[in-house]
């Protein structure tokens, strides 16, 4: 797939800012139901 | 004083009525519009920058703002002003900064769902138009825009079209918090992000159906390649935070603040702000930067004028602009997007009708799922509207819900049926009252009620104590020098930017000037929702703080 390094680079750049949030704020919803489950038993 | 109020059921329930709320049609119109005309890949530099200094530090605020201001029974903006104003403010003085502040978002929350909600009706006729194969017919993007101008001037169909959206929206938010909206974003958002995921798909995989150098995945580069020499334009950085405040819907008539009002006193902010913001991001940076780009791609290419031709065209025409000629020498949609002559819903409603008629049956699939897409994601962000004003009557009039939703249906009917009225009435600009509306509305208004926002908590309310307030129950422990640096010292210097900027640069032309009577009535009609907001504030504030504000205790 011919695809500009520069295009790529900024495409690149979108996603991994969006899907780092994602998973950030995903293993903080980790954490917290990991807590909740250790505090009820 | 705390009051019993509704809650949110579930946290999942929030998060997706929070996103639904969030994710609209500017995610997936708008923003590629916007980057594809400020720098393609490089406009995500204004972009992010505006994000974390404006998007996240202002969500936060009216996170608080609105669960604080829940404790107490309200859901909307004036009293929670005047709570946290009046910790700095003398009673009477915060009064009046509520009253004001609470009666310019009003304007907002009316005339944006009055033209917002006629918008998402265009959808659902569209996608019902898809479906029943009309698209086969069009040949051009002249075909398109011609069907467009049919419908807007034909009452029968545009008229139906608004109304019955409007009644589901008004129906869903008459049946309240958990049994309505809560219900409602669960279905309709899993809908919305299956959609997006099908057409991204579609719409990468799709090759070239027009002609052979033409192919979506073209367009996908197009767009994603940087101009960087447009970021030297301040108007990228402007235009990057416009995008912001579409995108999350803050400052809107105080929406957020609304829906958080609904949270329990520990209940959760920073994380849950955060993730409705990442899921609002996903569905604007990877959803909506996959879909109308690179299919508008597809069908038109990036056919430009030669700079020749056009100044010959320029000289032949004098005080014709670079959009008319662009126009008249055939550039393709995408050019007239790149140069700000077409907007994302133009580009949506012009390019992509006649590509999804040429793919058959799968365009006609095609095209349904892009258009009620953009009814869903217009739907869930127009009920937030529709339950603020809703709140006032209800929980400040002591009227029941359902009977509350319906007032609020005719105040958003009187704002929005000019929209119909005007294009049955096929003036020659068919959008003025609309485009006069967004533009006070939609853009001005909420960078003035987001700027109100910030002061109400970081500047009255005080940064040690709004602190304190955003991390009560917080899984989430955001810097302290955020909050202090970024959202009490430059969120606020760039908000006064962006209005410095829209007075010198926007007011002296259409469309913050009207250009018929329409537009004349649509002034006259935010002038009388700001008075009707002013006398609604001040009944509910003063009914309820009335002593406090008098001087007694």
């Amino acid at each position: 797939m011919p695809f500009a390094p520069e295009a790529l680079a900024f495409l690149a750049f979108g996603w991994i800012v969006v899907f780092g949030l994602l998973a950030f704020v995903g293993y903080k919803w980790l954490q917290v139901s990991k807590r909740r489950k250790e505090s009820e038993s | 004083m705390v009051e019993q109020r509704e809650h949110w059921a579930t946290k999942l329930g929030l998060i997706l009525a929070m996103a639904g709320n969030a994710v609209g049609l500017g995610n997936f119109i708008r923003f590629p519009a916007k980057a594809a005309a400020y720098g393609g890949g490089a406009y995500l530099i204004p972009y992010f920058i505006a994000l974390v200094l404006l998007g996240i530090p202002i969500m936060f605020v009216e996170w608080v703002l609105g669960r604080y201001g829940g404790q107490f029974g309200h859901g909307h903006l004036a009293p929670m002003l005047y709570l946290t104003a009046k910790k700095k403010l003398s009673p009477s003085s915060a009064a009046w900064f509520a009253i004001i502040g609470g009666a310019i978002a009003f304007i907002a929350g009316v005339m944006i769902t009055g033209y917002y909600s006629n918008i998402v009706g265009w959808m659902a006729f569209y996608a019902c138009s898809s479906l029943g194969g009309v698209f086969a017919e069009f040949e051009t993007a002249g075909d398109a825009i011609g069907y467009l101008v049919d419908f807007l001037t034909n009452p029968v169909y545009n008229f139906p079209a608004w109304l019955i959206s409007l009644f589901i929206m008004t129906f869903i938010v008459s049946r309240g918090i958990r049994r309505g909206i809560e219900i409602a974003a669960k279905i309709m958002m899993p809908i919305l992000f299956l959609e997006g995921i099908v057409l991204i798909v579609l719409s990468l995989t799709l090759g070239a159906p027009v002609k052979p150098e033409w192919s979506s995945i073209k367009g996908f580069e197009w767009l994603w390649t940087p101009k960087l020499t447009k970021l030297g334009d301040p108007t990228a950085f402007i235009e990057g935070a416009g995008q912001i405040f579409f995108t999350l819907s803050i400052g809107i008539a105080g929406i957020i603040p609304n829906y958080a009002s609904y949270l329990r006193r520990e209940d959760d902010i920073p994380l849950s702000a955060l993730t409705t913001t990442s899921l609002n991001e996903f569905a604007e940076v990877v959803m909506g930067a996959s879909i109308a780009i690179p299919l508008a791609y597809a069908f038109g290419g990036y056919v430009m004028p030669s700079q020749e031709a056009i100044n010959a065209w320029l000289a032949e025409n004098p005080g014709a602009s670079l959009c008319d000629a662009l126009d008249a020498l055939g550039a393709s949609p995408l050019v007239q997007v790149e140069h700000g002559c077409l907007s994302g819903f133009m580009l949506s409603v012009s390019a992509l009708p006649p590509l999804f008629g040429k793919l058959g049956g799968l365009g006609s699939l095609a095209g349904f799922l892009w258009y009620s897409l953009l009814w869903f994601a217009g739907t869930t962000s127009a009920i937030a509207i529709i339950n603020v004003i809703t709140t006032i009557f209800e929980e400040d009039f002591n009227i029941k819900r359902s009977v509350s939703a319906w007032i609020s249906f005719t105040l958003v009917f009187l704002a929005g049926v000019f929209v119909n009225i005007e294009g049955a009435m096929n003036t020659p600009q068919l959008t003025d009252y609309l485009d006069l509306a967004d533009f006070y509305a939609g853009s001005l208004i909420l960078v003035v009620v987001a700027l109100i926002e910030v002061v109400a908590v970081l500047w009255l309310w005080g940064v040690e104590e709004s602190y304190e307030e955003l991390h009560r129950g917080a899984f989430l422990t955001i810097p302290k020098w955020y909050w202090r640096i970024v959202a009490g010292v430059i969120t606020p210097i760039y908000l006064i930017i962006m209005l410095v900027w829209f007075a010198v640069t926007g007011t002296s032309t259409p469309p913050a000037i009207p250009e018929n009577m329409f537009g004349w009535l649509a002034v006259v009609m935010m002038f009388v929702m700001f008075v009707v907001g002013l006398v609604i504030n001040k009944v509910v504030i003063y009914r309820r703080y009335g002593k406090e504000i008098r001087g007694g205790t």
